[in-house]
């Protein structure tokens, strides 16, 4: 609901004129049936162009499922309907395994090797976070990440960091996410004094000067400021920073922050005593049901002799 | 012989229906209590909250329909979800009937005839709207409908109000809901005069001076206000307040204000730049054939 009224208000701040429509038929399976049914459903304007695809089968004898996509000016929504074969009707939703984890999809796409962390390798809870430096409230939830997840939960809890700057809105985000990746190429225990320190210089930070001040701060943590600056200066880490973007896209991740909690979406500044409530239930759900956390699913028998790979 | 024949026919014809029906009466094979921790875990509903799962119902081949009602204290709250027959498969979403409007289920449930509204009665937009008058994000709702709906959609949309108070955090809301009521039963164009004038004075209000309040203002009125007292002090119309309640919670309200337009629910206080955009684009898709 809320990101149809997301994409809605979107639309509609763009102030695009609508028009008529072909008449709806009656099956679902027709494409253009379908078509003006989901234009109603989703209060899509006319001139916004959506590509029905073909149906395929699903798991349900009953149901066939139809890709869909919403193609706006700030890039293409893919929706995903289900469709009976009678086309009477038409289900939109998310499918669950009731025998996995509700968030084992999303744990399937969250990749955490080589990332920026801090915490319990092997930790029962592992939170991926999506963030943005230049956001206000990722500085907020950063806070939260540091001053009570590390202090109080440093032993049950893993957090990953991973970017996703939101260049329409933050010019300098990017750059600031390329420059934390240099950081962490260089020296990675230096990554998370550079995110304590870009957050909390966060309103002082500008396009223009957002370089002179990461290499003043490199100066005082005895980072190498001639690779670090030639690695700014040559981007040679934006392919990194793009490929977070990539796989916060593929999770719908759509703001920042958004932390995916054993793969569970929560999305905006969490206060510390809801995101606490929410760290103690899932680490009560872990002890029984073991089906997330790092290396959930490994069971490997502590001996002397290396491990064989 | 032939009878005989005809035994067997009968018996050949009877045999596959009396399985179906029997493979439907069946259900699929869930267990409730898995699907009560399963749901419990999916939605982090707090441990205080009562949880009930009807037995699910055919829905289309394969899948089932399953309605769960959750109390917490006083607040209530349907959710449907879909199960496959298999019960391995849970659907968390909405489902349509192509030949029925998206938000039947809404249109059914809002009945209008007694309540308070504004605005031709054969508009081709409704906007019903759910709403407490202690809560100061309905307030600027309410002054916004009130200055811009008939200004600049003076035939085409008609505003509905249903009593949506909110006792636990608003203590005066429900007696200011059923002064409302009172207002109505008298004189129905008067209530909107109500409404202004309570909004306006929100701020000022509070529990111990509202009834004050309230018949100062009737004093100003042509009302009744004698009737008016009485029907305040009897509570007559609180039972009525009541099934306005029942009917938001049917239908999900858990917040206000919460709006129905022609049944597509609109929650929170939508800017009036999107809402007015709201209006243009319905009012485009209501001109479709076969809407």
């Amino acid at each position: 609901m809320r990101s149809i009224y997301t994409l809605v208000s979107t639309l509609v701040l763009l102030g695009i004129a609508a028009h008529a429509q072909t008449p709806a038929a009656k099956s679902a399976l027709d494409k253009p049936a379908l078509e003006a049914y989901l234009r109603h459903v989703e209060l899509l304007p006319p001139t916004l162009k959506v590509n029905i695809g073909d149906p395929k089968p699903t798991i349900f004898e009953g149901f066939d499922e139809v890709p869909v996509e919403v193609v706006t000016p700030n890039g293409v929504a893919s929706l995903r309907y289900y469709v009976s074969k009678d086309g009477k009707l038409i289900v939109k939703g998310t499918l669950f395994d009731i025998n996995k984890n509700p968030f084992q999809p999303e744990l399937n796409k969250l990749k955490t090797d080589l990332q920026p962390s801090f915490g319990q390798p092997g930790a029962p809870i592992v939170m991926v976070v999506f963030s943005d430096f230049q956001c206000p409230n990722c500085r907020e939830e950063a806070k939260v990440l540091r001053e009570h997840v590390e202090r109080q939960y440093s032993d049950k809890i893993r957090v990953y960091f991973k970017d996703f700057p939101l260049e329409t809105l933050h010019p300098w985000a990017k750059a600031a996410a390329m420059a934390g990746r240099c950081v962490f190429r260089e020296k990675p225990a230096a990554f998370w004094d550079f995110h304590d320190w870009i957050y909390e210089h966060q309103p002082e930070i500008s396009g223009e000067n957002l370089k002179t001040k990461v290499i003043g701060w490199a100066e005082t943590k005895n980072l190498d400021t001639v690779k670090l600056g030639q690695c700014i200066d040559t981007k040679a880490t934006e392919k990194e920073v793009e490929r977070e973007v990539a796989e916060g896209r593929a999770l719908q991740v759509s703001g920042t922050p958004t932390v995916f909690l054993n793969g569970r979406p929560l999305t905006g500044a969490i206060p510390w005593q809801t995101l606490d409530q929410i760290i103690q239930r899932e680490l009560s759900y872990q002890q029984t049901a073991k089906d997330a956390g790092e290396k959930c699913c490994e069971v490997s028998i502590p001996s002397l002799l290396p491990a064989k790979k | 012989m032939p009878w005989l024949i005809a035994v067997l026919c009968l018996m050949m014809l009877s045999a596959p229906a009396q399985q179906r029906q029997r493979t439907a009466r069946a259900g699929p094979a869930l267990s409730k209590i898995a699907i009560e921790n399963y749901l419990r875990r999916l939605e982090l509903w707090a441990p205080q909250v009562q949880i009930r799962i009807d037995d699910p119902q055919p829905f289309i081949p394969g899948l089932y329909r399953l309605e769960v009602h959750l109390t917490a204290g006083a607040a209530s709250k349907d959710v449907t979800y879909y199960v496959s027959a298999d019960g391995k498969t849970l659907i968390r979403g909405n489902a349509y009937e192509l030949n029925r409007s998206p938000f039947q289920k809404e249109l059914d449930a809002l009945k209008l005839q007694y309540q308070p509204s504004f605005g031709p009665a054969n508009a081709p937009l409704t906007l019903v709207v759910f709403s407490d008058f202690e809560c100061p994000v309905c307030r600027e709702e309410a002054q916004e409908l009130r200055a811009k709906v008939r200004a600049e959609f003076p035939k085409d949309v008609r505003v509905a109000f249903f009593d949506f108070p909110l006792e636990s955090i608003h203590p005066w809301a429900k007696p200011a809901a059923i002064a409302g009521r009172c207002v109505y039963h008298q004189n129905g164009p008067a209530f909107w005069d109500y409404f202004d004038w309570i909004y306006e004075h929100q701020p000022e209000i509070k529990v111990d001076n509202l009834k004050t309040k309230v018949m100062e203002w009737a004093f100003g009125t042509r009302l009744d206000t004698a009737q008016f007292s009485q029907c305040l002090d009897s509570r007559a119309m609180a039972s009525e307040v009541d099934a306005e309640v029942a009917t938001g919670r049917k239908l999900g309200v858990d917040s206000t204000p919460t709006n129905f337009l022609n049944g597509r629910r609109l929650v929170g206080d939508v800017p009036w730049p999107n809402l007015s955009q709201i209006f243009k684009l319905e009012l485009e898709l209501a001109k479709q054939p076969g809407k």
